[in-house]
């Protein structure tokens, strides 16, 4: 029997419950899961800085009535129109598809709009009023535990951050850091100095996986600051801290709360062109807060943006001083007819055995979809290999497992493309000549590759069915980083 | 501009094509892993029930129904669409209690061809919800599944007392009670009609029995039901 986190009706504070005894009013809140997965004291709710349905609300909602008569809290409409164009309030989604008509029962029209991009959350209709509640939150005193060193390439960086927050002309600034620079050290400073001034942060990145790999980090570096982290199943949903961690997606349920944005990955996916994120991240944020884009990869249309106003911190270096691993080209033929016939491509067994063979690293394959990654897996059947991808449920742990070592090998999909560290890895891509393998993503990938300092090197190997532009202007880009 | 999205699934629907769904029905609405995870009830089910098992016999609980004295005759069949597995429960979850109404659209054609052909002509007439939960819920889903059908439907049943909390009794004390929710609100509209109920899912049958009786006595002909799915 799995459990869920559920709302009961009329309550305010999530529980669990298993499945079975879920009533059809209660508002559920994570997927169903074993109980051992889902964590036995309950998070505690915290209205503050949110966008909600009075429906989150039923408990408090004598408090809501007070403030909206006293004008502290704001209502707005769920879903506006303009010129028949429909706007979701909470999430921003302005894509037509993702809107349904209905026959509504509440506003008695058969032309109610819903909202189908943030369903998840609670339904958002066009009779549903919204409840926009503003934030005051506790800020400590800063206490610093962290001892290592920013190079001297970091400090540059991270003054260039600080000051944007000092003084006041510019909001925005762009830090271009190569794969593994250090970018989570670099941002401490910033975080003292915000939390100073009493300013709340978000650190937004388009990945789980990042969100699970900072926090821990962070809560380390920082540990009288109350810092939560938000992803789709997070526990940590209902409350707000100064300093938030989340999902691009997460940040939806934020309105006016941030006074200092980091967005992660400018230019990943989903983040780089989903237009409906820009807008729950630029929701999230107050009107004149600070923001701060870090890339590997940035797109072009920003660096021109930003140039002129020299608001482009650059980062050349990796942290330990050593050149970003060059990829080498490896042609292995119509590997994908093999996968198909459920074989093993005898170049990439060659190449695999002679990385075991030569190199203490564990390897990691890049592969373009989940159905390679899953077709590999079963055709390796080793133990020590696994696959992981997005649809994958043991994603977390299997992550995990492989940081520990407890596999030799992990084949992925894009998903671990950025943001996620080993310490010591080598780093075949299958088909690297497959679209999903841009120059920014293969740029990316190569950066998985010797991120520390007791092993700066890493082999990458980019095997193709044939080379692609892609592949020649990443080995052109990382080359120039290089030579910087 | 956005990718095309499957209507369930709202993942794009390119991504299916490099394998091989394409000539699946389930396309443009579910994904693979869903239509490998979707249970149609086809050949062998229940002859009276639809309740999927080994071969097209009458099954216990049909015989239990109809060895009853008050309760046989009420209803002449049941017809479904799926089993209520897993997979459904997802489903249902997301249309009923996350309110996402539009995705009984995915079962649009379907429900059309069941009835064609197993209730052409018959009124359709969707099981109601009591006031309270239409406040709560703000749509009807069998409603919702009716009209899919046919936009004409015959909406004379209404729920006089609110739902008993079914989940804290068992299978057999849930049939046993003969408690009368439904009234029909206009007798004269299904007066020597046949008639098919539409509700979400179907089952230990008691609700669309209690529906049934209160239609035989305002005067119709047969009463059937049909429904999305079949647990
Ligand atoms: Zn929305
Ligand atoms: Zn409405
Ligand atoms: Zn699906
Ligand atoms: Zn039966």
């Amino acid at each position: 029997m799995k459990c869920v986190w559920v709302v009961p009706k009329g309550q305010l504070e999530p529980v669990v419950l298993p499945c079975d005894l879920v009533q059809q009013d209660d508002d559920v809140q994570s997927e169903a899961a074993v109980i051992t997965h889902l964590k036995p004291s309950p998070p505690l709710p915290t209205l503050e800085g949110k966008s909600l349905l009075t429906s989150e609300l039923t408990d408090q909602q004598i408090v809501t009535r007070r403030q909206l008569i006293a004008g502290t809290v704001q209502l707005s409409i769920g879903i506006s129109l303009k010129r028949s164009a429909p706007t979701c309030n909470r999430c921003g989604n302005q894509d037509k598809e993702q809107f349904a008509m209905f026959d509504c029962y509440w506003c008695g029209r058969n032309e109610c709009l819903y909202c189908r991009s943030c369903i998840m959350m609670g339904k958002v209709t066009t009779c549903t009023p919204l409840v926009h509640i503003p934030i005051t939150e506790p800020f400590p005193k800063t206490r610093l535990n962290w001892h290592g060193l920013l190079t001297d390439a970091q400090k540059r960086a991270s003054n260039q951050m600080v000051e944007i927050l000092q003084h006041r002309t510019d909001n925005e600034l762009l830090v271009w850091a190569v794969c593994g620079a250090g970018k989570t050290e670099m941002l401490f400073p910033l975080i003292i100095e915000a939390i100073d001034q009493k300013k709340t942060l978000l650190i937004a990145t388009p990945r789980t996986d990042v969100v699970l790999e900072l926090i821990p980090r962070i809560r380390q570096a920082f540990p009288n600051l109350r810092s939560i982290a938000l992803y789709g199943g997070s526990e940590e949903r209902f409350q707000s801290a100064p300093l938030v961690i989340s999902t691009t997606h997460q940040t939806r349920r934020y309105f006016q709360y941030f006074d200092v944005v980091i967005i992660d990955e400018i230019d990943a996916f989903p983040y780089h062109y989903d237009k409906s994120l820009r807008f729950a991240v630029n929701k999230a944020a107050k009107p004149s807060a600070k923001f701060y884009y870090l890339s590997a990869t940035p797109p072009q249309s920003l660096i021109k943006k930003l140039k002129t106003n020299n608001q482009i911190a650059m980062i050349n270096r990796r942290y330990h001083g050593f050149p970003l691993p060059v990829p080498s080209l490896k042609w292995i033929g119509d590997w994908r007819s093999y996968v198909e016939r459920g074989k093993l491509p005898p170049k990439l067994k060659a190449w695999m055995n002679r990385q075991e063979r030569e190199s203490d690293r564990q390897l990691l394959i890049f592969v373009p979809s989940i159905n390679v990654s899953e077709r590999l897996e079963s055709i390796i059947a080793r133990k020590d290999i696994i696959c992981v991808h997005s649809q994958h449920a043991k994603r977390k742990e299997i992550v995990e497992a492989f940081r520990h070592k407890q596999y030799h090998c992990l084949i992925t999909t894009t998903i671990l493309e950025r943001g996620v560290t080993f310490p010591s890895v080598d780093v075949f891509i299958l088909g690297a000549e497959n679209d999903v393998f841009t120059i920014a993503a293969l740029v990316q990938i190569a950066g998985r590759a010797g991120r520390s300092l007791e092993d700066p090197k890493g082999d990458v190997l980019f095997l193709h069915d044939g080379t692609t532009i892609a592949m020649k202007q990443a080995v052109k880009q990382i080359k120039r980083m290089n030579e910087r | 501009m956005r990718d095309e999205q499957l209507l369930y699934c709202q993942k794009p629907i390119d991504e299916q094509l490099s394998w091989d769904t394409l000539l699946r029905r389930e396309y443009r609405r579910f994904c693979y892993a869903c239509s490998q995870q979707m249970i149609w009830i086809n050949a062998l089910h229940c002859s009276r029930c639809y309740r999927p098992q080994a071969d097209s016999s009458v099954c216990l609980d049909c015989v239990r129904w109809e060895k009853s004295t008050y309760w046989s005759n009420k209803l002449s069949r049941n017809v479904s669409l799926l089993s209520y597995n897993n997979w459904a429960q997802d489903f249902v979850a997301r249309f009923k209690f996350r309110r996402d109404v539009v995705l009984a659209k995915a079962f649009e054609q379907e429900l059309k061809r069941m009835y064609a052909r197993n209730f052409n002509q018959h009124l359709i007439v969707p099981i109601p919800l009591s006031e309270k939960r239409m406040i709560e819920r703000g749509f009807n889903q069998s409603e919702v599944i009716a009209r899919c059908i046919r936009t004409n439907i015959t909406d004379v049943l209404i729920r006089v007392i609110h739902e008993e909390k079914t989940s804290k009794k068992l299978r057999w004390q849930r049939v046993a009670g003969r408690s009368r929710p439904f009234e029909v609100t206009d007798r004269k509209s299904v007066m020597l009609k046949n008639v098919v109920l539409v509700d979400d899912i179907y089952t230990t049958g008691a609700t669309v029995r209690k529906a049934a009786t209160v239609l035989l006595e305002a005067g119709a002909t047969s009463v059937s039901s049909m429904t999305l799915f079949r647990s």
